[in-house]
């Protein structure tokens, strides 16, 4: 099943629900500014450019609210104390914040302010015959740990990148939010991995699904190459820049990402294989 | 990641006590479920089609009681503080599934039309072998697919 997302519903009237969302949608940091954006100013090839990176974050963005909404629940049915629930409420207003805010600047673009989406391509089912608990633990280390933790380096690297003042604004207010949720997930995922009856098993058959999940980060990193050919191509395009980078650029953030923050975390949080893992990664990539 | 960051999450990973943290961990105990199974024994819940069907086996699943849950997870005890070290390029800016019957797919004010039924349709589609996608803010959709 296939559908178009848009930003608000539809209505002749003035919708509550609608108000809420303008509300909750407005970044914790600073302002967008969005009626000072002239977008006349810019270059179609520069806008095309922009469109297509903010299509797909508003892609990915979504993504990450179906799951991330799922995760609250299920932390809600292992009996986590309260305040999981309540960082959870903030990560998944971020997330609505993100989707929101990568669909407005591809309409402002010229592009669609709606997004396609697949059911399909959400996969919100826990594996067969894994535990709740498992689910949870390797879903918050791969979407959080690795996922949020590279998306927050990519977002600086697109920071630093970004030469359009209203691109400035927008990677910014997602900046803010990506770097907390890097910190929660790491801080969850550390107390997913206090021992229990049963840890031993679990833990292992995470351990042993790391060289799959690096490899997975990678692809979607858009990582074609090893790290000394990656390092030496250009971060970014020439023009204007609306917040993005090129493919080597986000493989680069992938390399450093990796090397600096996921691997060296994930041994601290009590799983030692992740080096041989990146390894074994890094000597396929050649 | 700094080493104060790096030795942080090995503490909370082994439920050293943290002064003051409010996140004191999950209970080592599973909560259990009234007249239940603990919630891990239930396994993976029921897959179900992308055309809201069954599949094929999961009837395999154990029947799940309706009860609700003992929220009673037990904190180890904890006290004091260790405020979260920034790293230096830190900007400063700072369901098991339900018991409840499935309800049929979500309503979406936007939905187009529903694709036709392909010949096969009344065949349900195996479950994807990899439920679980790890997302990323990666800036090609087509990359996004393991």
């Amino acid at each position: 099943v296939t559908f178009r997302l848009a930003r608000v519903s539809d209505a002749e009237d003035e919708l509550l629900l609608t108000v809420e969302h303008e509300r909750l949608v407005a970044p914790r940091k600073g302002e967008v500014r969005w009626a000072s954006f002239d977008a006349s100013a810019y270059s179609d090839a520069d806008k095309a450019v922009g469109i297509e990176a903010w299509q797909a974050r508003a892609l990915t963005e979504m993504h990450s609210l179906a799951l991330f909404t799922q995760l609250a629940t299920q932390v809600q049915l292992l009996g986590a104390p309260l305040d999981w629930s309540g960082a959870f409420a903030r990560i998944n207003e971020d997330e609505v914040r993100h989707v929101d805010l990568s669909l407005r600047m591809s309409q402002v673009l010229g592009g669609p302010a709606t997004v396609e989406l697949d059911e399909a391509a959400f996969h919100l089912h826990p594996r067969r015959g894994q535990s709740l608990r498992a689910h949870v633990r390797q879903t918050i280390v791969g979407a959080f740990c690795i996922g949020e933790t590279l998306s927050g380096r990519m977002f600086r690297r697109a920071l630093q990148a970004a030469t359009v003042p209203l691109a400035r604004d927008v990677v910014s207010a997602v900046l803010v939010d990506e770097t907390f949720h890097g910190e929660f997930g790491w801080e969850v995922g550390a107390l997913l991995m206090r021992p229990h009856d049963g840890f031993e098993e679990e833990r292992a058959a995470l351990a042993a699904q790391l060289p799959e999940l690096f490899a997975h980060f990678a692809r979607a990193s858009c990582v074609t190459g090893g790290r000394e050919w990656t390092f030496a191509q250009p971060e970014v395009a020439p023009g204007e820049n609306f917040g993005t980078l090129t493919d080597e650029g986000y493989a680069r953030a992938f390399f450093e990402g990796m090397d600096a923050d996921v691997v060296p975390a994930l041994e601290a949080i009590g799983l030692p294989e992740a080096r041989a893992a990146w390894d074994g990664l890094l000597a396929k990539l050649g | 990641m700094n080493p104060r960051r790096l030795d942080r999450l090995k503490r909370l990973a082994t439920g050293v006590a943290l002064a003051g943290a409010t996140t004191a961990g999950l209970s080592c105990e599973e909560p259990k479920l009234i007249n239940g199974p603990s919630i891990s024994s239930l396994a993976a819940p029921d897959v179900e089609t992308a055309n809201g069907a069954p599949a094929d086996d999961a009837g395999t699943t154990q029947p799940r009681p309706n009860h609700p849950l003992i929220n009673a997870p037990r904190r180890p005890a904890d006290a004091g503080t260790d405020a979260p070290a920034a790293d230096a390029d830190t900007p400063a800016a700072g369901q098991a599934e339900d018991t409840a019957p499935n309800p049929g797919p979500p309503i979406r004010l936007n939905a187009p039309p529903r694709r036709a039924p392909t010949a096969d349709a009344g065949t349900p589609p195996a479950p994807a072998p990899r439920p679980q996608a790890p997302l990323i803010n990666a800036p090609n959709p087509k990359l996004k697919q393991p």
